[in-house]
């Protein structure tokens, strides 16, 4: 995401800040997602490297997906007050975004469950941004 | 009549990822290249490096193409111009992000009516209904499904869409030919079909 993601910046209607995330999270952590998942851990391993840990690129290089989530919720969170619907779907994809974070930091580590669970956990949020952007665009949607 | 050389494809798109995976996973496809620094990447990052492929002597078979861009100003259109840090100009420079793919398909359409173009972006995410309404009309533009926004899912629907682009064409007892003539006389008639005018041909 870009400079006019700043928290100083103005952001823009709840609808349009949900696309973003859509677009830039939901849809790039799982760019390299295969049909069928890797018989080779090493092979799931490197996957989730491209996906996870360097998920879009700017002028400073690669950024990671909690990256990526932190610097969305900085400029976006006043779009998404407490208690809407569209608030407790944002809380849902953080709350799957630090799950994500706790496993990525160790990622050369992980065993092959764990690395299966960050699987699972990157479909969520690519689930939880497209229901959040579809959620965001229906008419009267109350944030 | 069987392709004999490998299909050209334009791969637009601010990120590299898509066009890195592709170019890996699919050899046999020819991704069209953007000079970069002392090398080249397999995308175009803008309408202006796309505009050189689309100029040149061998234009792509087909173009991949993204919605959303987060590129400066100056190589966003349809004003490739500063648009200031007003609220106004904030606001046109986010809308000119969200839509840019739909700027480079209008000006990709007036030179190319026919090229196919595989947006990686479903219908159903396309965040304006009019705009979604317009791109389905369009019958050379594709969407991958929504649940195959992929590298995988992407590469699939390519190879779907070149190879409904290199079959024949039947209506029944009639085979309509390849040739971007023939194409576009196919999409005057189906688009005048429904109409009770009588249509010589």
């Amino acid at each position: 995401m870009t400079d006019d993601e700043s928290p100083q910046a103005p952001s823009g209607d709840a609808a349009a800040a949900a696309e973003r995330l859509r677009h830039d999270l939901g849809k790039a952590i799982r760019l390299s997602a295969p049909d069928v998942p890797e018989r080779s851990t090493e092979a799931l391993r490197a996957r989730l490297r491209a996906d996870v840990l360097e998920t879009r690129r700017d002028s400073t290089g690669a950024r990671p997906a909690t990256d990526l989530f932190d610097r969305w919720w900085r400029a976006s969170a006043r779009l998404f007050p407490e208690g809407g619907e569209l608030r407790r779907r944002t809380d849902r994809i953080a709350r799957t975004i630090e799950a994500i974070r706790g496993l990525a930091a160790s990622l050369e580590r992980l065993s092959r469950p764990d690395l299966e669970r960050l699987d699972r956990l990157t479909e969520d949020v690519a689930r939880e941004c497209r229901e959040l952007a579809t959620a965001a665009r229906r008419p009267g949607a109350r944030a | 009549m069987t392709r004999t050389r490998a299909p050209r494809i334009l791969v637009v798109d601010d990120q590299p990822r898509l066009a890195d995976a592709l170019a890996r996973t699919a050899p046999d496809l020819e991704l069209l290249e953007t000079k970069d620094g002392g090398g080249t990447r397999p995308h175009a990052r803008s309408w202006r490096e796309a505009e050189a492929w689309l100029s040149a002597r061998h234009p792509p078979d087909a173009v991949v193409l993204d919605l959303r861009f987060d590129l400066p100003d100056e190589e966003l259109l349809p004003d490739l111009r500063p648009l200031g840090e007003t609220a106004a100009g904030r606001r046109l420079r986010r809308e000119r992000r969200e839509r840019q793919g739909l700027f480079v398909l209008e000006r990709l359409r007036r030179r190319f009516p026919d090229l196919p173009v595989l947006l990686t972006t479903a219908y159903e995410d396309v965040p304006f209904e009019d705009d979604a309404r317009v791109l389905r009309a369009d019958a050379f533009t594709y969407a991958t499904a929504q649940d195959q926004t992929t590298a995988a899912g992407v590469l699939a629907a390519l190879r779907r869409l070149l190879a409904a682009r290199d079959a024949p064409a039947r209506t029944g007892r009639f085979f309509w030919g390849r040739s971007r003539a023939m194409r576009e006389l196919r999409r005057r008639v189906a688009s005048l079909a429904p109409t009770p005018m009588p249509l010589l041909v």
